[in-house]
């Protein structure tokens, strides 16, 4: 008895050590700067945060592409290596087996020589084209197909049935359960790569959420809370085809699988499915609108600014009467308000996004003040070549932040 | 069968109170976005005497005018009749800055004349009409003009308005005296930063006597309140979309279904070619709701709504303490002075609930007819089968 007892604290102290990280997460993401109760993460990821959706959607696209390519060829290869003979079968399949094996770092290199060859390294195909055809759904669907009763052919070609047929009526039905099973393992396996999105694409714009989620410093404050939400659509998928999962694993790798099931729970099973199926539904629905209302939230949030270009030239004692004493020639002339003291004194400076999309960022730049005449002032800093210097702004600022430029470039930006 | 129908019931029910509820909706907003074209596009900056800096500004009255209308006014609050009334001398600019429609006889022109307002002759029991003359604390005015009063306006303070020379002098004991310019740009375009810019264009008094004096700006008022609507109509194109998604969906599943279903009698071909034609304009009907569905998620897409920025949050939207803060500050800075903020707020206010009383009952009943109509069909449906 005591035996039993302290095996059972051991089996749960472990199991709470593997559950560590995302206890933490959760907990965490409940907590505001102070670690006190908030929600004010969650009011930042869902409400306020672009970028979380960019990445996330991108996930999403890249995750339905690959999936929904890879297993209808994964299934009509494995229909060819279960069903038929032919030369170099063996050979083949081995290849397959060796290819699967391979390690991504191994094959990274040549990869991206292959890709850019194709001219579409820094496009999303760069990351859906090499998993398309990644080798291990064949690999999991021959293992099961041969499985299969080798009559089941033969009763679908008396019934007059041609081969594409025999493969689209008997073949996938039956393999309905492997199916899921591979979808599960591929989605979780894609929802978290972070690997050859790094290496094969550079513009943040393309990025997976696996890869910004950590990499940008934007979501430093919100990571707890952007984690959670991140992990949600796995745990539903998991455990919306659990049933399958278990049972397509274990009748690939030979294992007896079937269970006597009454039909009470069969129906139970399916309910579940059911409610399973529509919170999957739900929780996209929800991402969808979240991600309207995020980007109407995050084009009211920005600030309007008005931009300036530098001056050079010469500064007088008085901005009215150009004939008054002159405090000197200097390069860099600014409007005295745009100038913020923060401290020290800074400008902030708008730079374009590297990335496709372009926003207009800022940078804050420490300078020093030469001369002024309470409208304009000389400084002194490391400015980048032809900038546009914020001169007006709607809010305070901050480094980094998207703006929105409505005047002072020539061009109006607002209706 | 019985439940069905019951849920078909409440399913048009509901279609319909929305789709009118829309309608009156969209009634309120069109008439509140004509409002707000009513509201002045300026900037009013306010003084309690002709101090250094308001003569310093009139100094520089030629600087001014370059770019943007000027208008010097002198307002006395006074107490004539047991009525709070507040003469305001204005000069030839302020008609230009300032909506004011006159209802009967015309706008001031020579000396000793005044504008009064419709709610003043009423209240005062038609005592003043037009043509008579008025006698303000010795001093007379003919009534030349009627203006029309702000509809929603609650304030208790009636204007009178007279040439800013005839303005009178001594009204002895609880007048106050200020003393404001209204300044608009005279390029319609200029949208944003009017008030900064003014100091820039102007240049005649430094920052530090900018902070001194009080200045009240109304330039964002007339887009924020025209956004009101357009925010409007982006809630309906949202509604509009969800209904149309949940109808696609499901006419597509339906669809779906009564293609299997026909395909266990006949083959696909044979059913293909009996209805061609239904089976074409099914197509039609899709693809006409799926380009429609398209074009409405591009008009939500593309929708952006600019309220001002700066009663904003700095950087979280949920930062509730920032909006009371600046409520206080509103209410504090704006809500005493002429006008502000606070007073087109209170007005936009006004206007909904009134339109919203117009709107509930018509809805009442629109809601009526159409439920005694529908009810009158599912009898004789019922009768039917």
């Amino acid at each position: 008895m005591i035996k039993k007892v302290l095996k059972n604290i051991l089996i749960y102290f472990i199991s709470i050590i593997c559950l560590l990280p995302m206890i933490i997460m959760i907990i965490n993401s409940f907590t505001d700067y102070n670690g006190g109760f908030s929600l004010i993460q969650y009011g930042k990821v869902l409400f306020q945060t672009e970028d979380f959706f960019r990445g996330f959607w991108n996930s999403a696209i890249y995750i339905f592409i690959i999936i929904g390519i890879n297993i209808p060829l994964s299934l009509l290869g494995a229909y060819g290596f279960s069903r038929f003979e032919f030369k170099g079968k063996g050979f083949l399949y081995w290849l397959y087996i060796v290819l699967m094996l391979m390690p991504f770092q191994a094959t990274m290199v040549p990869q991206y020589l292959t890709l850019k060859a194709l001219n579409i390294i820094d496009s999303p195909s760069a990351v859906i084209l090499p998993n398309i055809f990644s080798t291990f759904g064949t690999f999991l669907m021959v293992q099961y197909m041969r499985r299969m009763d080798k009559e089941i052919y033969d009763a679908g070609r008396i019934d007059g049935l041609s081969e594409f047929k025999l493969f689209l009526k008997i073949v996938m039905p039956l393999c309905r359960s492997i199916i899921s099973a591979l979808t599960v393992l591929l989605f979780v396996n894609y929802w978290s790569m972070v690997e050859q999105p790094l290496v094969f694409i550079s513009d943040k714009y393309y990025m997976p959420l696996s890869v910004t989620l950590n990499a940008t410093g934007e979501f430093r404050e919100i990571s707890f809370a952007a984690g959670t939400v991140f992990s949600i659509l796995p745990l539903l998928l998991y455990q919306f085809s659990y049933e399958d999962l278990t049972q397509g694993i274990s009748l690939s790798s030979g294992l007896e699988g079937y269970e006597k099931i009454y039909i009470n729970e069969v129906k139970e099973r399916r309910t579940q499915k059911q409610k399973l199926g529509r919170g999957i539904i739900i929780f996209m629905a929800a991402m969808l609108s979240f991600t309207l209302i995020t980007q109407k939230i995050s084009y009211i949030m920005a600030p309007e600014v008005e931009v300036t270009k530098t001056k050079r030239g010469e500064i007088t004692k008085d901005p009215f009467d150009k004939k008054s004493e002159s405090l000197g020639i200097y390069d860099t002339i600014v409007p005295n308000s745009a100038i913020h003291t923060e401290g020290e004194n800074v400008i902030y400076v708008i730079i374009e996004e590297k990335s496709i999309r372009k926003r207009d960022q800022l940078v804050r730049i420490n300078v020093k003040i030469e001369a002024t005449n309470g409208y304009e002032t000389a400084i002194t800093g490391v400015l980048p070549y032809n900038s546009e210097v914020v001169k007006w702004t709607t809010k305070p600022l901050r480094e980094g932040m998207n703006v929105r430029v409505v005047e002072g470039r020539g061009e109006e930006n607002e209706e | 069968m019985k439940n069905r129908k019951e849920k078909n019931k409440i399913k048009i029910t509901l279609i319909i109170i929305l789709s009118v509820l829309t309608l009156l909706l969209f009634l309120i907003q069109r008439n509140i976005k004509k409002e707000s074209q009513n509201f002045p596009s300026k900037i009013e900056i306010i003084f309690e005497e002709k101090n250094e800096i308001y003569q310093k500004l009139m100094g520089g009255r030629k600087i001014i005018e370059e770019k943007y209308i000027l208008s010097e006014t002198e307002e006395k609050d006074i107490s004539f009749e047991g009525k709070n009334i507040s003469i305001i001398g204005i000069d030839e600019n302020y008609s230009q800055i300032n909506n004011i429609e006159i209802a009967s006889g015309k706008w001031i022109t020579g000396e000793n004349q005044i504008l009064i307002s419709e709610k003043f002759v009423k209240e005062t029991n038609d005592s003043f009409s037009l043509g008579e003359t008025m006698d303000i604390f010795g001093k007379k005015y003919k009534i030349v003009g009627i203006y029309e009063n702000d509809k929603y306006s609650k304030s208790k303070i009636e204007n009178l308005y007279v040439k800013k020379e005839d303005i009178p002098e001594n009204l002895g004991e609880g007048e106050k005296t200020f003393y404001s310019l209204e300044v608009k740009p005279k390029d319609e375009n200029r949208k944003n930063f009017v008030k900064e810019k003014f100091f820039e264009d102007v240049k005649i008094i430094s920052t530090e006597e900018q902070e001194e004096i009080k200045i009240a700006d109304f330039t964002e008022s007339k887009r924020n309140l025209s956004k009101y609507y357009y925010g409007f109509i982006f809630i309906f194109e949202i509604i509009v979309l969800i209904l149309l998604t949940v109808y696609l969906i499901k006419s597509i599943k339906l669809n779906i279904k009564k293609y299997q279903f026909g395909t266990k009698r006949k083959y696909g071909k044979e059913l293909l070619s009996g209805n061609m034609t239904i089976v074409l304009l099914q197509i039609l009907k899709t693809l006409l709701l799926i380009f429609l569905w398209i074009f409405l998620l591009r008009l939500i897409l593309e929708f952006k709504l600019s309220t001002p920025s700066r009663f904003l949050p700095p950087t979280d939207i949920f930062d509730f303490k920032f909006y009371s803060r600046i409520e206080n500050i509103l209410r504090e800075e704006y809500g005493k002075t002429v006008a502000g903020y606070g007073k087109i707020y209170t007005n936009l206010m006004r206007v909904t609930k009134k339109y919203f009383i117009e709107s509930v009952i018509l809805l009442i009943a629109l809601l009526s007819v159409s439920i005694s109509y529908m009810c009158g069909k599912f009898k004789t449906a019922e009768r039917k089968l």
